[in-house]
Formats: structure tokens, C-alpha cells, sequence
């Protein structure tokens, strides 16, 4: 078993190996659910393919949240209130496993000091996003004068 | 077959959408919701693709694009999603359908159908983002400036190369 390392909320003391027994299980749900959301979108995005045409079908694969709406609005219509009450369900328990398993897994100082350097190098490099904006931005401000 | 395939495609859907009020009221909302948010830097809706994989989907940018054409940055907006502008005329249009009253708005529709039927616009731009996604996704097109490399890849790949502390070269998409 690793060293023993001050973690979680606080108080309790976990090991290393804990934390990535934990965060693996949440992982573990979150990944099962996330398969079983995956086939639900598909059966919406055939409802919406059928019934919206194939402009709102694109545009649900594009942008998933616009088929989770459309969904909703037409679950009464096409007989989706299961399949949306349902996916609703799964996709809150899918995001609090998700949540869950971060913390149980990146809460560890080793992995906090893994991803510490990693961002510190992303800011070096400048290949983060953040910093490519704002040289784009500089650039352009440089150009209006 | 390709002239049916051609019709289904470029079949109207913006002003279907348009027509259905409560629909285009919640879709309305949701993206002034989700573009303020943009405005004030929170990540309400961070895309699931990117954040697992760090590949960028076919929307990824828009919100950020719309917003920087909105502040009048064309460039900046080029920069994160080239059909940007696309969006923007569609997205003033169904705040339009939202708002007017029912006379305003069938007319609108009406309007917008013939348009539809005519060019077949909106089908089009859906039709090219999927395309322009896809090439981005390929690596075709630079993204640079709308997606990162996800943490534990940049994390994962440090401890690969041996180094403990992730100090490593990054992997950039």
C-alpha cells in the first residue's frame, strides 16, 4: 500500500492507493452510464432525424444540448417522456459519479503536483488556450494602431 | 436517390424551429444564458468531446466566436469558428421569432420559409460545419486558439516520458 497522505476532505486518511481505488470505481459508474447516455442519444437523434428533418438532426449531433431540449419540448408529442425522464436521471448520476471520482482521484498531492507542472508548462510553452487568445488579441489591438 | 438525398438535406428547418414558439423560447434562453456566461468567463456547457479527448467538435468555439462578433472582433471570431456569422444571423432571427407577436412572427416565418425553399442556407451552413468539424478534427484546420489539451493527457504524458513531475513537453493538438 503507498504512504499514507493527508487527503480527501481532510480529516480522513486515505493512501494513494485508496484514492485510486475510489476515483476508479466513480469512473467505473460514470463510464457504464455515460455508454447507456451515449445509446439514449443516439434514440433521440433518431426521433429528431424522423420528426425534426435532417437540419435539426445536424444540428442535434452538433450541439447535443439543442436535441436534449428538443427532446423535452417534444416529449409529449413523439412519446419520449420515458426515454427523456430517464436520460435526465442517468445524466445527473453520470455527472455526480464524474465529479465524485475527480476528486477522489485528483485530490491526491501527487496528482495536484503532476497537474500543477502540467499547466505551469502549458503557460510556458504558450500553447495554452487562454494564452493564444490573449496574443491574438495583443496582435490585433497592435494592428488597430 | 441523389435527388432525394438532396431534398432531405436541404430540407427547411429554421423556419419550423421559428414557428414553434416554446421551443425557440428555451433555445433562445439557453444561449443567452450560455453566452453571458461565456462573456463573464464561466464554463456552464464545457464540451464533453474536448474535455475527455481533446479533440474539438464541430461547435466547439461558437460561443466564444459569437461573442467576439458580438464585441465587433471579426478577426477573433474568424479565428474560433469561421461560420460564426452564420450562427449570429441565425441566432438574431430566432430571438426575433421569440419576441414578435403571433402576426410579427408568422410573417417572419413565412419570410424566412421562402428564403429556405429558395437557397436552402441554413441546411447548408448546418451541412458545412459538420464538414468544417470534421477537417478540424482530421487536423486540416488549425485549432489552436479553441481547444487545449486535456490535463491528465499533458499529466499522463510526462509520467510516460519519466518524468515524474509532468514537466514534460505537453502533447499539443
Amino acid at each position: 500500500m503507498g504512504k499514507s497522505v493527508g487527503i480527501l476532505p481532510g480529516h480522513l486518511n486515505l493512501t494513494i492507493t485508496d484514492h485510486m481505488i475510489l476515483g476508479s470505481i466513480f469512473f467505473g459508474i460514470a463510464g457504464i452510464l455515460g455508454i447507456i447516455l451515449f445509446v439514449q442519444q443516439i434514440m433521440l437523434l433518431v426521433k429528431l432525424f424522423k420528426h425534426g428533418g435532417v437540419g435539426l438532426g445536424i444540428l442535434g449531433l452538433c450541439i447535443p444540448l439543442f436535441a436534449f431540449i428538443w427532446g423535452w419540448v417534444k416529449a409529449g408529442e413523439f412519446g419520449m417522456k420515458k426515454l427523456m425522464t430517464w436520460m435526465t436521471i442517468i445524466l445527473i448520476i453520470c455527472g455526480l459519479c464524474y465529479g465524485a471520482g475527480s476528486v477522489a482521484f485528483f485530490s491526491s498531492p501527487e496528482f495536484q503536483e503532476g497537474f500543477k507542472n502540467a499547466q505551469q508548462q502549458n503557460l510556458n510553452q504558450g500553447s495554452s488556450a487562454n494564452d493564444m487568445q490573449k496574443r491574438i488579441e495583443d496582435s490585433l489591438k497592435q494592428g488597430q494602431r | 436517390m441523389g435527388k432525394t438525398l438532396w431534398k432531405s438535406l436541404t430540407k427547411p428547418w429554421l423556419a419550423p424551429l421559428m414557428a414553434d414558439v416554446v421551443l425557440c423560447r428555451i433555445v433562445v434562453g439557453v444561449c443567452a444564458v450560455l453566452g453571458a456566461a461565456s462573456t463573464l468567463g464561466i464554463p456552464v456547457w464545457p464540451c464533453f468531446l474536448n474535455s475527455l479527448t481533446g479533440l474539438p467538435c464541430p461547435g466547439c468555439g461558437m460561443t466564444r466566436a459569437v461573442t467576439a462578433l458580438l464585441h465587433g472582433n471579426w478577426t477573433l471570431a474568424m479565428t474560433y469558428h469561421p461560420l460564426s456569422p452564420g450562427y449570429l444571423v441565425i441566432g438574431f432571427l430566432l430571438g426575433l421569432a421569440a419576441i414578435l407577436p403571433a402576426s410579427g412572427r408568422s410573417r417572419l416565418v413565412l419570410a424566412v420559409r421562402s428564403v429556405e425553399r429558395v437557397s436552402a442556407l441554413p441546411a447548408l451552413l448546418v451541412l458545412l460545419t459538420v464538414i468544417f468539424g470534421l477537417l478540424r478534427m482530421g487536423g486540416a484546420c488549425s485549432n489552436a486558439a479553441v481547444t487545449k489539451p486535456p490535463l491528465w493527457r499533458s499529466w499522463n504524458h510526462g509520467q510516460v516520458s519519466g518524468d515524474s513531475a509532468g514537466t514534460s513537453q505537453p502533447h499539443n493538438n
